[in-house]
C-alpha cells in the first residue's frame, strides 16, 4: 500500500506542480508585459468622445524593468514639455514646465484620469499584477484563459474584479474589463496588433474605453527599440526636468 | 477686444504660418501662449479693473547638442488703461494701449558640465523653491511677481548661475550665486497691496504740500551680490530640502523720512527714503504622503538685518536744529514663516488642497506676520475638459480677537476647455475683512474675471 502510494505520488506531482493556476498565469502574463529590460517608444494616444470626434496627444516613454517610468508629452501646445516619473510604486512626480518645478504626486490620484485620457496613473504607472491581484481560472479555450482578477485586501485599486482574457502564445492579454463593486464593467482594455518587436511580444495598439462616459482612449506605439542599455539614472527628478 | 489684442492675434497667426507644420524652424523650437484678461470690478459700482493685463508669451529652445540646451521667454504685455491726460497724448500708443516688452527668461543649461555629475544653469532664470503649494516660505531667490497680485505667488526671473552637483541619483547640492537685486513688481493702478502705510505725525500746524520717494538700490558691487544653497535629497520616502539664502528682500522698506518747510506758511515736503534690508534665511521643507493623503511641510527661519528709520522733523524752538529721531524699524530678532499642507483625491474624483500659512509674501518681522488658512476643492467633468474649483481662504490677523481680526477670499471659478490648446475661465474673487487685514484691505476689489488662454 505504501509503495502504491510513493508510486502514486511520483507520478502525479509533477502535474500537479506543472499544473497552470491563475496565479501562475498572472505571473506570465506580467514577466511577458515586462519581459524586455528596458524599452523607449513613441506614443500616440488618440481620445475619443461619445460623439467621434478626437484629440492626439504625443509622448514618449522610457522604461526600465518593471516600475521605473519616464514620460514626456511632446504635444499639443498646451502640455507639450509636461513630464511624468514613476520612481516606485508610492513615488510619481509630475514636472509642469510653466512653473518650473516638480511637484510630488500622492497616491490618492492612482485610480484617476491620468492627463485626461482613460488610462489612469495606475495603468500607466507600472505594470504589476501580481502585486496588486490574486488570479482564478475562470475559463480556459484552445487559444486563451480568462481569468478572474481579485484585489488583494493591501492594494489600492478601487476595482471590485478585473477579468482578462490571456492569449496562450504569448501570455500578452488581449483583453481587461474593470468591474465596479457593484458589478458592472466600467472600463475596458483590449490589446491588438500584438507582434514581436526586438524578440518581445509587444501590443502595438491598447484602447481604454470608459463605458460610463462613453469615451476611449487608443494608445498606439510609433518606434519602439527594446534593451537599448537604459540606466537608473535616467529615472530621476535630474532627467525629470530636462527638457529633452 | 481692443485693436492691439486683435493685433497680437494677426502676430500669432503669423507665428503659426511661420511655424506650420511642426513649430519648428530649424533647430529652433517655437512655442507660448496668448492670455486675455478681463476683470471687472464690482464691490460698488460695476467697472473696469485697471491693472491687469493681456499677455503675450514666446518661448524659443533648442539642443544644440546633448549636452546644452539654450531657452529664451519673451514676454509682452498689454494693459487696457488708457493713460492720455492731454490730446497730444493721443497721439502716442504707449499712452492709448500701454505695453511692455521684456526678455522674460533666457538661459543656457550646460549638463555634465567638467563632470557628469554637474549641471550648470546660467542666465535670466527662475529658480524654483519648496515643496508647498505657491505658498513657499524658502522661494527666496526670485522677486516677487504682483503685478497681477491676486495671482499669487508668481516670481520674476533673475540672472543668475545655478550650479546642482548630483551627489547621487537622489541627493544634489545646489549653488547659486545672484549677481545683484531684483525688486518686486508691483501692480498698475491703484491696488493696495503692501497695505496703507501710517501716517506721519506732522509737527503741528504744518501741512503736507509734497511728498518724494527715493529708492536706493544697493550698489551693484560683487560684494552686494546674493548667495544660496541647497541640499536635496530622500529620508525612507519622503523627500526634504535642507536651504540657505543670503540676500536682500525684494520689498523695499523706508529708512529715513525728512520733513522740510516749503514755505513760512506751514507747507512741508515729506521726502522718505527707501532700501532694501539684507536677511539670511535657513529653510527646510519636505514632500510625501501617509494613508495616500499628499502631504507637505515648508518652513523658513529668517534673520533679518536690522534696519533703523530716521525722522527728521523742524524743531519750531529753533528751525536751524531739526529734530531727528532714530526709530527700529525692522528688527534683527528672528522669525520663521511655515506652509503646512496635504492634499486628497475623493473616490468620486473631487481633488481637496488645504494648506496653513504663517506669514504672507510681503509680511516680515516677528509681530508682522498673520496666519491664513488656504482650502480648495475641483472636480474635472467630460475628461479634464470641464473643471470647477472654489478655493477659499481664511486670513487671521490675532487669533485671541478674532471676530475683529480675520480677513476672507472666496473664488469660485469654472474653466472649459473647447478644443486643445484653448482654455476658457470665468470666475470670481470676493473679498472680505475687517479693517487693518489683508483682505479686509483689498475688499474694494471683488471683480468677476473673464480668462482665455491659447497655447500654440
Amino acid at each position: 500500500m505504501k509503495k502504491l502510494l510513493e508510486i502514486g505520488v511520483a507520478l502525479f506531482l509533477p502535474l500537479i506542480l506543472l499544473a497552470e493556476t491563475g496565479d501562475k498565469i498572472l505571473k506570465k502574463v506580467e514577466d511577458a508585459m515586462n519581459a524586455p529590460n528596458d524599452r523607449i517608444a513613441n506614443i500616440n494616444l488618440t481620445l475619443i468622445d461619445k460623439d467621434g470626434d478626437s484629440k492626439v496627444r504625443k509622448i514618449k516613454m522610457w522604461q526600465l524593468g518593471k516600475e521605473k517610468r519616464l514620460i514626456r508629452f511632446l504635444s499639443p501646445a498646451d502640455v507639450k514639455g509636461v513630464g511624468f516619473l514613476v520612481f516606485s510604486d508610492n513615488e510619481m512626480y509630475l514636472y509642469m514646465p510653466a512653473f518650473k518645478k516638480i511637484r510630488r504626486i500622492a497616491s490618492h490620484v492612482k485610480n484617476e484620469s491620468f492627463m485626461g485620457t482613460d488610462f489612469s496613473y495606475n495603468d500607466i504607472g507600472k505594470c504589476q499584477y501580481t502585486k496588486d491581484f490574486t488570479a482564478k481560472i475562470e475559463k480556459e479555450t484552445e487559444k486563451e484563459y480568462v481569468l478572474k482578477l481579485t484585489p488583494t485586501p493591501k492594494s489600492d485599486i478601487d476595482y471590485a474584479k478585473l477579468i482578462m482574457r490571456v492569449n496562450k502564445t504569448h501570455y500578452i492579454p488581449s483583453k481587461v474589463e474593470y468591474y465596479s463593486k457593484k458589478g458592472t464593467v466600467l472600463k475596458v482594455m483590449e490589446n491588438e496588433d500584438t507582434e514581436k518587436i526586438d524578440g518581445y511580444w509587444t501590443p502595438k495598439k491598447v484602447t481604454m474605453k470608459n463605458l460610463k462616459i462613453q469615451h476611449s482612449t487608443v494608445m498606439e506605439l510609433g518606434i519602439v527599440t527594446h534593451d537599448t542599455g537604459l540606466e537608473a539614472s535616467m529615472f530621476t527628478k535630474r532627467m525629470l526636468k530636462r527638457a529633452k | 477686444m481692443t485693436k492691439i489684442s486683435f493685433r497680437i492675434i494677426l502676430i500669432l497667426l503669423g507665428m503659426s504660418i511661420i511655424s506650420s507644420p511642426k513649430i519648428c524652424m530649424g533647430e529652433i523650437d517655437i512655442s507660448g501662449n496668448l492670455k486675455l484678461d478681463k476683470r471687472f470690478l464690482v464691490a460698488d459700482s460695476v467697472r473696469i479693473a485697471d491693472y491687469p493685463y493681456h499677455e503675450l508669451n514666446l518661448k524659443l529652445q533648442s539642443s544644440p547638442s546633448k549636452n546644452l540646451f539654450l531657452y529664451a521667454g519673451m514676454k509682452f504685455r498689454l494693459w487696457d488703461q488708457n493713460l492720455a491726460s492731454s490730446s497730444a497724448d493721443l497721439a502716442e500708443i504707449s499712452f492709448n494701449n500701454p505695453y511692455e516688452l521684456s526678455l522674460w527668461e533666457a538661459y543656457a543649461d550646460l549638463y555634465g558640465f567638467i563632470v557628469d555629475e554637474l549641471d550648470l544653469r546660467i542666465g535670466k532664470q527662475r529658480i524654483a523653491w519648496g515643496t508647498a503649494d505657491k505658498l513657499n516660505p524658502t522661494d527666496n531667490l526670485n522677486p516677487d511677481d504682483f503685478s497681477d497680485p491676486l495671482n499669487f505667488g508668481e516670481k520674476i526671473p533673475t540672472e543668475a548661475v545655478n550650479a546642482i552637483y548630483n551627489l547621487s541619483d537622489e541627493y544634489n547640492l545646489s549653488a547659486i550665486w545672484l549677481p545683484s537685486l531684483k525688486p518686486i513688481l508691483l501692480p498698475r493702478g491703484e491696488f493696495p497691496l503692501l497695505g496703507s502705510t501710517d501716517a506721519l505725525p506732522l509737527p503741528t500746524g504744518t501741512n503736507l504740500a509734497e511728498s518724494v520717494e527715493h529708492l536706493t538700490f544697493p550698489d551693484r558691487k560683487p560684494e552686494n551680490s546674493m548667495y544660496a544653497t541647497k541640499l536635496s535629497g530622500k529620508i525612507e520616502e519622503y523627500d526634504f530640502s535642507l536651504s540657505y539664502f543670503w540676500g536682500y528682500d525684494d520689498v523695499p522698506i523706508a529708512n529715513k523720512l525728512a520733513v522740510t518747510p516749503v514755505d513760512t506758511l506751514g507747507n512741508v515736503k515729506l521726502d522718505t527714503y527707501l532700501g532694501f534690508p539684507k536677511f539670511r534665511a535657513i529653510g527646510f521643507d519636505c514632500a510625501g504622503e501617509l494613508c495616500s493623503i499628499g502631504l507637505w511641510g515648508e518652513v523658513a527661519m529668517f534673520l533679518p538685518e536690522e534696519v533703523k528709520m530716521e525722522i527728521k522733523m523742524p524743531n519750531p524752538a529753533d528751525p536751524l536744529n531739526p529734530i531727528i529721531q532714530d526709530t527700529t524699524i525692522l528688527s534683527d530678532e528672528p522669525y520663521m514663516k511655515f506652509t503646512l499642507g496635504g492634499d486628497y483625491t475623493l473616490k468620486t474624483g473631487v481633488y481637496i488642497n488645504a494648506q496653513w500659512m504663517h506669514g504672507f509674501f510681503a509680511e516680515r518681522g516677528k509681530d508682522n506676520l498673520e496666519d491664513y488658512v488656504m482650502a480648495g476643492i475641483e472636480q474635472k467633468f467630460k475628461n479634464d475638459e470641464i473643471k470647477i474649483a472654489v478655493s477659499g481662504g481664511l486670513e487671521i490677523k490675532d487669533i485671541e480677537d478674532i471676530e475683529k481680526n480675520y480677513g476672507t477670499v472666496i473664488i469660485p471659478e469654472l474653466s472649459y476647455v473647447p478644443t486643445d490648446n484653448v482654455k476658457l475661465l470665468v470666475g470670481a474673487f470676493l473679498l472680505d475683512g475687517k479693517l487693518g487685514t489683508l483682505f479686509g484691505e483689498w475688499k474694494e476689489q471683488d471683480q468677476l474675471y473673464f480668462k482665455t488662454e491659447v497655447n500654440f
